[in-house]
């Protein structure tokens, strides 16, 4: 059991920094099955947590589950989901609400869609500090230029007056940064924060974003599938799988030399480490579908490695730890 | 995705609009500027506005611009009130009904589904009831008259609106920004009123301004058959219905309240109909 649950919340292990996050055997499901499949994480003080896995890998709803955000078909029907040591996400519980916005929040995968069209951009960044923190209208701009500024963006003052539309991409994902930073809190979910965005502005904003928030000592879930931009920003990183989380720990170390075939194949086919000129490595065959039916190790149908026993045990790793993966035939440390 | 600007713009180069909003602003002028532009009672009876075998004054007589209707009173006078209150009624139902379609649709929109079901099925009822029936009966029971006209009018026209509200805003309410606004912490009716409401209103206006021009013409349908305003209240569906046995004699009577209505209908519903295009929603 997790060391946790005990009368000292939010502390995992001695020595390291106090547990923002903590996410415990988390099962999120739909009238046709689970979706996350026991799920464990934990987010530390200040330290940006990368979550990587192809795309229906369940790593958009452990985003959504953690802020209290799935739609009526989805719901937490196991596990815990634990802010600060308190208990905001349980089956038939969700006490993010009042956290959401001030403490928790999430920066949108695409910036263009979620600002409200008819509106201006400096009165919808400005929005959280009003709703949360109470103060006026002009120290609310105030620091929405603030924000703004540090997060690299040309000519903020003639930004906030500019309506959506008349943005681009990179400057709305950075208002949207701004809105999800403005009262400063604990924890950001940030979904595929770059996605939207092309190149060369995806590396300005990342930049931007990280700088922010390492001045801030905010924590930071990135949820993506660009290893380039998980190597830039994560302390630690999990990958995940069929709902699953099936490799977690160091950024540095798991996205060199990770131990289960399954990151490893994602690293292989990932362009930048492939050689100029070969093909680039892919995996075989298609993430299953969730909610669904998988093998006992739910990668083996697309694992080279994989035997008999992959096909009869379920590979599991120790929890809590530092690091672990869940194979029964783990590639060899470099 | 339609955004405020690309409605103006589009807008703004449509001439039906500006023809539609300008002959509306000119009956709006005269039947408020009624009292300055006609000297006469529009109720007064008197043999004075009669010809000399008591038949009504052509349309040229000096003095009566319109000619008179059979009681002797000044058709100038009788159709600027008679439209006034028409308009009037048929803009302040109309009014009342986008006010409560729109709460019943936004409510249903944001219940759960026992709420959302109840009220939309109220809506139901209120579409299957034939309208002119139901405004009809409600001025019947009500005792025919002004007051119980609006009434009526807006009874009929809220569902419409309700059904329409309610259909927008499930769709608006999923979208992204919508969804962003919730994550930052914001609550419902603030959510609604900042994120939902202004993506209806164009929409619900076009909407609502087809439903001004039906509006009007339910009045006149009502009046015509007795069911609406009363004398001496001049309205244009009384004076449509008064004059019926004398059109062969004298059409004006018939055909100048006739010219009014049309135009107040034509208009109300280029209006509609300009807005409604570019917005894109209503079948």
């Amino acid at each position: 059991m997790h060391p946790t649950t005990g009368s000292e919340p939010g502390y995992v292990l001695s020595g390291e920094p106090p547990a923002v996050l903590e996410v415990e055997r988390l099962r999120v499901s739909t009238p046709g099955g689970e979706i996350l499949r026991s799920v464990d994480l934990t987010v530390r003080s200040g330290e940006v947590l990368g979550i990587v896995g192809e795309s229906g890998c369940g790593k958009t709803t452990l985003g959504l589950a953690v802020a209290g955000l799935l739609d009526r078909s989805r719901s937490i029907s196991g596990g815990e989901v634990r802010f600060r040591g308190e208990v905001i996400g349980a089956p038939g519980l969700d006490r993010t609400a009042p956290l959401r916005g001030r403490r928790l929040s999430f920066v949108p995968q695409d910036p263009f869609t979620s600002f409200d069209p008819l509106r201006r951009v400096g009165p919808q960044v400005r929005r959280p500090l009003q709703l949360h923190l109470g103060i006026s209208r002009s120290e609310a701009d105030d620091r929405v230029l603030e924000l703004l500024r540090r997060l690299g963006m040309p000519d903020p003052e003639s930004v906030v007056d500019r309506y959506p539309h008349q943005l681009s991409g990179g400057m709305l994902q950075r208002a949207a940064i701004a809105t999800a930073l403005s009262c400063e809190p604990e924890l950001v979910v940030a979904d595929e924060p770059t996605t939207a965005l092309d190149v060369l502005v995806q590396v300005q904003v990342i930049e931007a974003f990280l700088e922010l928030v390492r001045d801030l000592g905010t924590s930071v879930i990135v949820i993506t599938h660009d290893l380039r931009l998980l190597r830039r920003a994560s302390s630690r990183v999990a990958a995940m799988y069929a709902g699953r989380i099936v490799e977690f720990g160091p950024g540095e170390r798991l996205l060199t030399a990770p131990r289960h075939p399954y990151p490893a194949a994602l690293l292989a086919s990932s362009v930048l480490t492939a050689d100029p000129g070969r093909r680039v490595a892919t995996v075989p065959g298609q993430p299953p579908a969730l909610p669904g039916v998988f093998a006992p190790c739910s990668f083996a149908p697309r694992c080279p490695r994989a035997d008999g026993l992959c096909w009869e045990q379920e590979p599991r790793y120790e929890w809590p730890a530092e690091e672990g993966a869940a194979c029964h035939h783990p590639l060899e440390a470099t | 995705m339609m955004c405020g600007a690309s409605i103006s713009k589009r807008s703004r180069r449509s001439w039906g609009l500006r023809i539609g909003v300008g002959i509306l602003l000119f009956l709006a002028v005269i039947s408020v500027a009624a009292p300055l532009l006609s000297a006469y009672d529009p109720a007064f009876e008197t043999t004075a506005g009669l010809g000399p075998g008591g038949e009504p004054l052509d349309p040229g007589t000096p003095g009566h611009l319109l000619g008179t209707d059979p009681k002797g009173r000044d058709m100038v006078a009788r159709i600027l009130y008679g439209g006034r209150v028409t308009f009037a009624a048929a803009l302040l139902a109309v009014g009342i009904a986008t006010v409560l379609g729109l709460a019943m649709g936004l409510i249903a929109a944001n219940s759960g589904r026992f709420i959302g079901g109840v009220l939309m099925r109220g809506t139901d009822l209120g579409l299957a009831i034939p309208g002119l029936l139901l405004a009809a009966a409600i001025a019947t029971v009500l005792g025919r008259g002004v007051v119980s006209l609006i009434i009526g009018l807006a009874a009929v026209f809220w569902a419409p609106l309700a059904r329409l509200t309610y259909g927008q805003a499930v769709v608006l309410q999923e979208r992204p920004y919508v969804e962003a606004a919730r994550v930052q912490g914001a609550r419902g009716a603030s959510v609604l009123v900042r994120h939902v409401l202004p993506h209806l209103l164009p929409v619900v206006g076009a909407y609502a301004a087809l439903s001004v021009g039906w509006a009007v013409l339910f009045e006149s349908s009502l009046g015509f058959l007795g069911a609406g305003i009363q004398e001496p209240t001049p309205s244009i569906g009384g004076l449509l219905g008064c004059c019926l046995v004398y059109y062969r004699a004298h059409p004006g009577l018939i055909l100048l309240p006739a010219l009014y209505l049309g135009l107040l209908v034509a208009a109300a519903n280029l209006v509609g109909e300009s807005l409604r295009r570019p917005s894109g929603a209503i079948p």
